[in-house]
């Protein structure tokens, strides 16, 4: 057979195996909802379940590592935290506005971090400009999950797809997550965002292979394909989880550049963002929601 | 190709995670940390789910996304790049950083910082618009018509040249690169370019030179002009953001094998003038010459407590916003630190500042000029300081600098000239300068170490009946031709404002400094604004101290040329090395009036003899075949029709075959000039090619980055002399080099038996100079087993055409080996943060004098308007090169400025980054300005200029557009300016249909987006389709230009 | 002309189930739908559809349970109507799913603290109830059927019937139906408050909302219930008027159906007003901006023509006008208009809460196409939409034929021979 011919061929089985498909979900919908759903989407979901179990805390950094800049400090508490039981770990963020020039540089590693296609962001940065010439500023406020205490997105999850994880983090099980929305339109803070399935390069002549080389969500391994987990979910920042299991720090806190974001374990009072958090600067979003928002600002 | 290694078995893995299991588990029982048996092996397993956590699937490189060079750790995950970071090793990108010789596997687990555009370097690298192959063009220049065809014919064909276009109806003979490589002798070369420098300075006549060399006058561009130079030079090679370690290798190549001075950069579009000033202001004056100097002093971020930032844009630009704002926002926070900011535009910095003085643009130099009023008005400068007049007077203050304050110029014709020497007053020899103190004229020698001479800062005299004038008297004088009313009058700042900064300026002893780059020098007066802010930094005495003015911690000499005991000093080993002489087609390094053109004011196109490359007159000179004609260009990584303002104006030069017979490229992509090429030869990107970085500006320790292949290339693999090598700028001149049997490369490229057939032959050495240091004993480690190892594992997804360890160990001598993998595992070589200070100082030193006065400005005139130029900082209007004042042309003046993801013309691949951070640029408008006109957000406006003034942008072929945009209304911006921001208004770049083998390939509209204002840049009256440009430093005026805005 | 329509319905069924089928291999990628704007038109048309289901229902209560003799005639259609706007609802919810296989976890998980959780069950039990009600009041019919049906008819009412066959003699059937009636009204007390929670409950999954303060609003509620009441009153006033054929005193029906929706309409406008009264004038932006939106900004058209115009003046005018309110073809058009009204009654309570970022400048803060705060349905959305209204007209148009729904026997009287040849008149009627 030709070189052509095969393609021919493997064209002509695509198509099949699409129509194949196609009659298979209409015999579903038939069917009835849950027979299909029995054989195609059976595995049990264990990716959050799996971050209830305290983890084995990875090896400390080196003790030649410099110990006392903030961000190797607050690495150091994070191999401290991971000693503990997950349960007495509070993850916390504080973001120092002061300190941010607005560069949007912890969004695009966020981005880069989790392979959020388009239409998924976790951490944007808005900017907003106040008062007249000359007398003007930008003020810019960059916006992660804030992993309340009291999230209303959770509590509307028809499938216990997502939920408050006991060290803090608000989580989503992909695999459970049937993509209703709902939390979407329950988040104050417009944190969770829909993965459509879209890749930057549609539309040019090639897919990239990094677009749909895995990301390590949930201490998963996520490679992208068309209807499969987690595309068609809703995704929302977690905390980088499967760097902090590893000892890492999340991206956005790595990668400032101007050094505005602070994370810890707000349990370890020795822990830098106990400290920043006795501060008058101190300040939540929609604090009035009563949603006791893990993400503290300092302003 | 191979792709991720098919053969990496799953023994494989576990012997790597034994490894590297096995050393993380050494290095952390030598930790204080307990029970750590098990939570390795706990971790062996978690380590497992994360992919980039583990040391064998990083490999340190340099970014390239701005010209910064930051060192970054690119995690690889199936053969497929996967992640980047900051370096945790290097001091650009980690505060303190890493010490350098712990292993890589215990700091996989550290990252570092990286700005958004490092972040989204893979859009860069995986563009679905990346070439792959060669392209002819399949119809006339700009169609966007291109066929494929095999690099051995292409590089065949612009060797031989003939009738290259015949199938596409063009008859035309093109010359081919043998018909202009005619000198071929590295004796007559050498000889012919010392003779032409007796020319120069008349030692010699223009009748000898012919008599001297009548056998070979056939190889000069014209016998009647021999100082032009051979006719290698008119094949020219124009490069944009090229970077350390490639400009030796190209330069190798264009100066050294082909022979031809005419290797053009583009640092006239960036901040050429800042850096020219710079140098000359800290030159030594050594043997009767001014020499070395430093290019980017810049404030101690880390420690200053006050900074006047002018017109840069800190935090998004600056050469390093992950360098400098760390220090700045962590000095804002915790007090220590007080910035003002001048700028028209109220950028990110500004918006944190104390101050924001929103000046007009172009009068930076002023305002630094009412500060040095306000300052020596109430003697609020370092007298101390600036009374020392050499080494010995500062080291006896503490002080590792001095100025020359006190130095005695003569006033010759009611003109300062040069300073005046010793031995013309009989006081000395003519080395030594002289200065007044204690009633007497005393001569000082700059570089004395003993005797300590000091000199009266305000002296107007005569001696000997010559009119003499010290040169911060010259300052002094001028700062007060004006009061500080009229000051704020041009600057359109209010005088309290001016008289705050500067009393906060000079209240924090030598803690404070000014900071500035391109803004201020983007002007036709920007060597003055150069100047005058940088006699304020001079005044408060502060360079070298902690908190002031420090010099950057420099790097590690790569080329083994500078330093002796190198062991490749790679620039000599070069056996039949040409020597390139002549003038080069932009006119720069040569003095117009030692010319053999010169016939009087003005010359036919300006000359620069202060400056680098003169970007924006390549292409207006070419167009006049003024000095001479230019046969073959080859484009790489710049883009003059997209970066030039008002580079469109040459597009028809580029068009024409007649001008530019063969037009060459070497790109990534098919770029907004690449697309008017005959060729395209595909580039790498620098994911995947060598390169030793680029010192960076604002770190204080010594920081030599490697950039070393981190994915297989994109581009096809050819044979080149039984080489298999990624198409690349390297192996085009491999191969070209190999054809036209050019020197410096092939098997004895080096040296006998010691070949340059391969792009790691070359780039190795440099690596291996940094690793042996600069003096004995300082040199690395070698790598033992464990980093070996690692080193084989994290590239064993490397196509063997890049990583082939038995031909990377050729390249050295047997005992670099190690030292190489030791450096290249941590991606270069980084001194520790902890060493930038010496006690109260920097521990690397501008060291010197400190020049408020440069004589050899004063002495030169400008080649077009024949006007001597100043020596010191002078306010000077806006001005075209006959001196003539640009008028009021219109309602605005246009500024431009830069995004931080963005960069000229590159960034529009990073859909994670500009395009979604800002899918399109902005005319920005201040509020009341936007009322006037009656438009709001959103709204369309066409730009127009008097050099402009339909607002149209040609594109070749027909196609034109106009220069439209889309208005953002704001508040924090000066009214009356106009700011749009670089790097959008793409028509090539993968945003445009392209036609290849017939088959049309969409492009991407979003690169596409937003306004591209280059095109309605203001052109200088007298020379044709050339910019605005400053005369002394030669940058291209950026800000200068009046348009009028028109709703659409 | 029947063939007609059933063609265009096949049609438009076919195409949109080969759009759904494109929807189900492509995902959510083929909606307009953005991360922001995060539901649209099949929400629209759930919500909907559940109104419509409960209102056709709790018509339905007030003959069997609050004993409106007027409105005897049109019982059955409530509740056959009922049971599919539930169904076409449900069909909306499913295919509004990013991974509609998993759609049986909403049945195994019960997160308790998720209104929509309770809703699905609450779904599912209405539907047994519903159809159990259907059932008993039509078991004598179908028993009837079974026996002597002819045709296809009679193997359908066999299974249908689930084996109940009427009692020979007449006290029999008395007693059969005394007990069908003492059971609908049991089962119609019990829909009432399961009616009621089933679209309160709907409206609750908007008014819990907190990030949302244009829904996050305990009135909301209560005008899902009213307009859901008004769009039931106004689809079994549009049926009866248009294909129950010619009946004794149909006018006298539909005139106690217009009623009944002058009525409904006038609580809808009530509440309406108040919201947006109470709303605008505390101005909070949050709340203000999404009314600005409906009042006079993008779904300003929808509000003042849809929600407005047909929804409440048109069928007010129609239902009282002189010429109008005595013309059964008539009112049944000014209960179409209703309909559809409350279509847009529906657009407007759903789709302008998300005109309004959660935070001040996020929209600028990170920009594609997906997030943005600006919806336009794609062409899959509403092809699928088109095709699975269609869908269940056809499935409805078919039941209606199949069943005795029109002049079946009430409870009360006893006249099933004359039906089945009215039946059999009428099938001739319509294949004519």
């Amino acid at each position: 057979m030709s070189e052509a011919n095969r393609q021919d061929e493997a064209e002509k089985l695509s198509r099949r195996e699409a129509a194949v498909k196609l009659i298979k979900i209409s015999l579903g919908l038939a069917a009835g909802a849950g027979v299909l759903g029995e054989f195609t989407g059976t595995e049990k979901a264990e990716a959050g379940a799996m971050l209830e179990v305290p983890a084995a805390a990875p090896p400390p950094l080196p003790e030649r590592i410099p110990q006392d800049e903030a961000i190797f400090r607050m690495q150091q508490e994070l191999h401290r935290a991971l000693q503990k039981p997950v349960a007495e770990r509070n993850w916390t963020m504080v973001i120092d506005n002061r300190k941010c020039v607005g560069c949007s540089t912890c969004t695009v590693a966020c981005k880069a971090e989790n392979k959020l296609p388009p239409g998924v962001v976790y951490r944007p940065v808005m900017e907003e400009e106040y008062g007249k010439f000359p007398n003007v500023a930008r003020r810019f406020l960059p916006r992660p999950c804030m992993h309340c205490t009291h999230p209303p997105c959770t509590k509307v999850c028809p499938v216990s797809a997502t939920w408050r994880s006991k060290d803090g983090v608000v989580v989503i099980d992909y695999e459970k997550c049937i993509g209703c929305r709902y939390c979407i339109s329950a988040c104050p803070y417009g944190a969770r965002t829909f993965d459509w399935g879209e890749y930057y390069t549609d539309g040019t002549p090639q897919r990239e292979k990094y677009e749909t080389e895995p990301s390590f969500e949930y201490v998963k391994e996520w490679p992208r394909a068309k209807g499969r987990s987690p595309v068609n979910n809703t995704r929302k920042c977690h905390f980088c989880l499967h760097r902090l299991v590893n000892g890492m720090l999340p991206m956005c806190v790595t990668s400032c550049i101007g050094r505005a974001t602070y994370f810890g374990d707000r349990n370890d009072p020795e822990s830098l963002v106990s400290e920043l958090i006795g501060n008058s600067r101190l300040m939540r979003l929609k604090e009035e929601l009563g949603t006791a928002p893990s993400v503290y600002y300092l302003v | 190709m191979k792709e991720a290694n098919p053969n990496y078995t799953r023994r494989d893995f576990l012997r790597l995670s034994t490894f590297v299991g096995g050393t993380g588990l050494l290095a952390a029982q030598a930790g204080v940390f307990g029970e750590i048996g098990t939570a390795n092996a706990g971790v062996a397993q978690q380590a497992g789910n994360y992919a980039l956590a583990k040391p064998e699937n990083i490999i340190y490189t340099t970014c390239l996304q701005c010209t910064t060079a930051c060192s970054i750790k690119a995690k690889i995950v199936n053969g497929v790049l996967a992640k980047i970071d900051g370096n945790p090793y290097s001091a650009s990108n980690m505060v303190p950083n890493i010490p350098y010789d712990l292993p890589p596997v215990d700091v996989a687990r550290v990252d570092g910082k990286i700005c958004l555009k490092g972040q989204a370097g893979l859009q860069h690298v995986y563009d679905p618009y990346r070439l792959r192959k060669v392209l002819k063009r399949a119809g006339t220049r700009g169609s966007g018509k291109w066929r494929t065809i095999p690099f051995e014919q292409a590089v065949a064909e612009i060797i031989n040249g003939g009738q290259l276009f015949k199938d596409i109806g063009e008859n035309r003979q093109v010359p081919g690169l043998k018909d202009i490589v005619k000198l071929r002798h590295p004796q007559v070369a050498k000889a012919m370019a010392e003779d032409i420098n007796k020319i120069r300075k008349k030692e010699l006549t223009i009748t000898e030179f012919q008599a001297k060399y009548k056998d070979h006058l056939d190889v000069l561009i014209d016998p009647e002009h021999p100082d032009l130079g051979p006719k290698n030079n008119q094949f020219l090679f124009q490069c944009g953001r090229i970077h350390n370690g490639r400009i030796e290798f190209s330069k190798r190549f264009v100066n050294g094998a082909i022979g031809s001075i005419n290797w053009v950069e583009k640092t006239t579009l960036c901040g050429q003038t800042s850096n020219k000033a710079w140098v000359r202001s800290t030159m030594a004056y050594e043997e009767g010459k001014w020499k070395g100097g430093v290019k980017s002093p810049r404030p101690d971020w880390a420690n200053t407590e006050f900074v006047l930032v002018v017109g840069s844009i800190v935090f998004e630009a600056n050469y390093g916003p992950v360098q400098e704002s760390e220090p700045i926002t962590e000095g804002l926070i915790n007090g220590r630190l007080k910035v003002a900011v001048a700028d028209p535009r109220l950028t990110k910095v500004a918006s944190k500042a104390w101050k924001w003085l929103p000046i007009k643009p172009g009068t930076d130099g002023t305002l630094g000029l009412a500060m040095i009023r306000w300052i020596l008005e109430k003697d609020r400068y370092d007298r101390r300081y600036l009374q020392n007049a050499n080494a010995a007077a500062a080291k006896a203050d503490g002080e590792t600098t001095w100025s020359d304050a006190g130095y005695l110029v003569k006033i010759v014709e009611g003109r300062p000239q040069k300073y005046l020497r010793a031995d013309e007053v009989g006081l000395g020899t003519k080395e030594q300068f002289v200065v007044y103190w204690g009633g007497k004229f005393l001569a000082v020698d700059p570089n004395d170490t003993v005797q300590p001479v000091e000199g009266d800062l305000f002296v107007d005299t005569v001696y000997q009946e010559i009119q003499l004038k010290s040169a911060l008297q010259l300052l002094r004088e001028e700062a007060y031709r004006r009061t500080l009313d009229e000051y704020a009058e041009i600057t359109g700042l209010k005088v309290e404002d001016i008289a705050a900064v500067a009393r906060e300026f000079t209240s924090h002893g030598k803690k404070a400094a000014v900071e500035f780059y391109r803004g201020p020098i983007k002007h036709t007066n920007g060597w003055y604004n150069a100047q005058a802010l940088i006699a304020l930094n001079f005044l408060i005495g502060n360079p070298d101290w902690q908190g002031g003015l420090m010099k950057p911690g420099s790097d590690w000499d790569y080329t083994g040329e500078k330093k002796d005991g190198k062991p490749y000093p790679v620039g000599k080993m070069h056996p039949g090395k040409l020597t390139a002489f002549g003038v080069p087609i932009t006119r720069e390094g040569v003095k117009y009036e030692e010319s053999t053109l010169f016939a009087g004011y003005p010359a036919k196109r300006p000359w620069y003899p202060f400056s680098g490359n003169v970007a924006q007159e390549t292409w207006p000179s070419i167009a006049e075949g003024y000095p001479y004609p230019i046969q073959a260009v080859l484009l790489h990584s710049h883009s003059p029709m997209y970066s030039i303002p008002g580079g469109m104006h040459q597009l028809g030069t580029l068009l024409e075959p007649e001008k530019v017979p063969l037009l060459i490229a070497c790109d990534i992509v098919i770029g907004e000039t690449s697309m008017y090429a005959d060729y395209i030869f595909p580039d790498v990107t620098y994911l995947e090619r060598w390169g030793t970085g680029q010192k960076p500006h604002h770190i204080r320790v010594k920081t030599s980055t490697v950039r070393q292949p981190v994915i297989a290339p994109l581009t096809d693999t050819v044979e080149v002399a039984g080489e298999k090598l990624p198409l690349s700028l390297e192996t085009l001149m491999i191969a070209i080099a190999e054809k036209l049997g050019l020197s410096g490369f092939g098997a004895d490229g080096f040296a006998p038996g010691m070949p340059l057939k391969r792009p790691e032959d070359f780039y190795l050495k440099l690596v291996a100079n940094i690793a042996c240091g600069d003096k004995p004993g300082d040199v690395v480690p070698d790598a033992g087993g464990g980093e070996l190892e690692l080193f084989r594992q994290s590239r064993r997804h490397l196509s063997p055409a890049v990583f082939d360890e038995e031909k990377w160990r050729q390249a050295l001598r047997p005992q670099d080996w190690r030292k190489v993998v030791y450096v290249l595992n941590r991606g270069g070589r980084f001194e520790s943060t902890n060493r930038g200070y010496d006690g109260d100082h920097a521990r690397y030193l501008l060291g010197g004098m400190n020049r408020f006065y440069l004589e050899e400005i004063a002495t030169s005139r400008h080649p077009i308007s024949g006007q001597y130029f100043s020596g010191y900082a002078v306010w000077q209007e806006i001005q075209d090169s006959m001196g003539k004042t640009i008028p009021v042309e219109g309602d605005f003046k246009l500024i431009t400025h830069k995004e931080v993801f963005g960069t000229q013309s590159r960034t529009a691949t990073n859909y994670w980054a500009q395009l979604s951070v800002q899918p399109e640029n902005y005319v920005e408008l201040n509020r009341s300005d936007a009322r006037r006109l009656g438009v709001k957000d959103g709204d369309r406006v066409r730009i127009k200029s008097r050099s402009n003034p339909e607002g149209v942008h040609e594109l070749g072929n027909g196609r034109q557009r106009y220069v439209e945009g889309t208005v953002k209304v704001m508040e924090g911006l000066r009214p009356g300016v106009v700011s749009v921001s670089t790097c959008y208004g793409h028509w090539a770049y993968g945003s445009n249909d392209v036609e290849v083998d017939g088959v049309i390939i969409r492009g991407d509209a979003r690169r596409g987006t937003g306004i591209h204002v280059n095109p309605v840049f203001r052109l200088d009256d007298n020379l044709r389709g050339t910019p605005l440009s400053e005369p002394i430093g030669g940058s291209v005026s950026f800000y200068d230009t009046w348009v009028t805005l028109e709703k659409v | 002309m029947k063939r007609l329509y059933y063609l265009c319905l096949l049609t438009l069924t076919l195409l949109g189930f080969w759009a759904l089928g494109v929807r189900l291999l492509e995902g959510l990628k083929v909606t307009g739908l953005t991360s922001y704007f995060s539901w649209g038109a099949w929400v629209v048309l759930y919500i909907f559809f559940i109104g419509l289901s409960a209102g056709s229902f709790l018509l339905s209560t007030m003959i069997y349970v609050f004993n409106m003799h007027s409105l005897e005639k049109v019982g059955r259609i409530a509740l056959l109507s009922a049971l599919f706007a539930l169904i076409g609802g449900l069909l909306f919810v499913f295919i509004d799913l990013g991974h509609p296989e998993r759609f049986w976890r909403s049945l195994v998980y019960w997160n308790t603290a998720s209104v929509l959780v309770w809703e699905i069950r609450f779904y599912l039990l209405y539907i047994l109830l519903v159809l159990a009600e259907l059932w008993l009041v039509m078991r004598e019919d179908l028993g009837e059927l079974a026996k002597h049906g002819t045709g296809w008819r009679r193997p359908l009412a066999r299974v249908l019937s689930l084996g109940y066959r009427p009692a020979v003699t007449s006290e029999g059937r008395n007693r059969q139906q005394a007990a069908a009636a003492r059971w609908v009204k049991i089962l119609g007390i019990l829909g009432v408050p399961m009616a009621v929670g089933v679209h309160g409950g709907t409206g609750s999954l908007f008014a819990v909302t907190i990030a949302k303060p244009f829904w996050n609003n305990s009135i909301v509620p209560v005008v899902f219930i009213v307009s859901a009441l008004v769009s039931g009153a106004a689809l079994v006033t549009f049926l009866y008027a248009f294909f129950a054929g010619e009946e004794e005193d149909k006018l006298g029906v539909l005139k106690s159906l217009a009623q009944l929706l002058i009525l409904f309409i006038g609580i809808d406008l009530l509440l309406v007003a108040a919201e947006y009264l109470v709303g605008l004038y505390s101005g909070i932006p949050d709340d203000v901006e999404p009314m600005h939106q409906v009042i006079a900004g993008q779904y300003g058209l929808i509000f003042w023509l849809g929600q407005i115009g047909l929804a409440a003046v048109v069928p007010l005018l129609l239902c009282s006008l002189p010429r109008t309110r005595n013309s059964s073809r008539w009112l049944g058009l000014a209960g179409l208009s209703a309909i559809i009204g409350i279509v847009a009654v529906r657009v407007n309570l759903i789709l302008p809460a998300y005109t309004v970022p959660q935070l001040s400048g996020l929209e600028k803060a990170y920009v594609d196409s997906r997030l943005t705060y600006n919806y336009l349905p794609s062409g899959n959305e509403l092809l699928t939409s088109i095709g699975l209204i269609a869908f269940l007209v056809l499935l409805f148009s078919l039941t209606w034929e199949a069943l005795p729904l029109v002049k079946g026997n009430s409870m009360r009287q006893d006249n099933f021979e004359g039906r089945i040849q009215h039946e059999g008149s009428q099938s001739q009627l319509h294949q004519a």
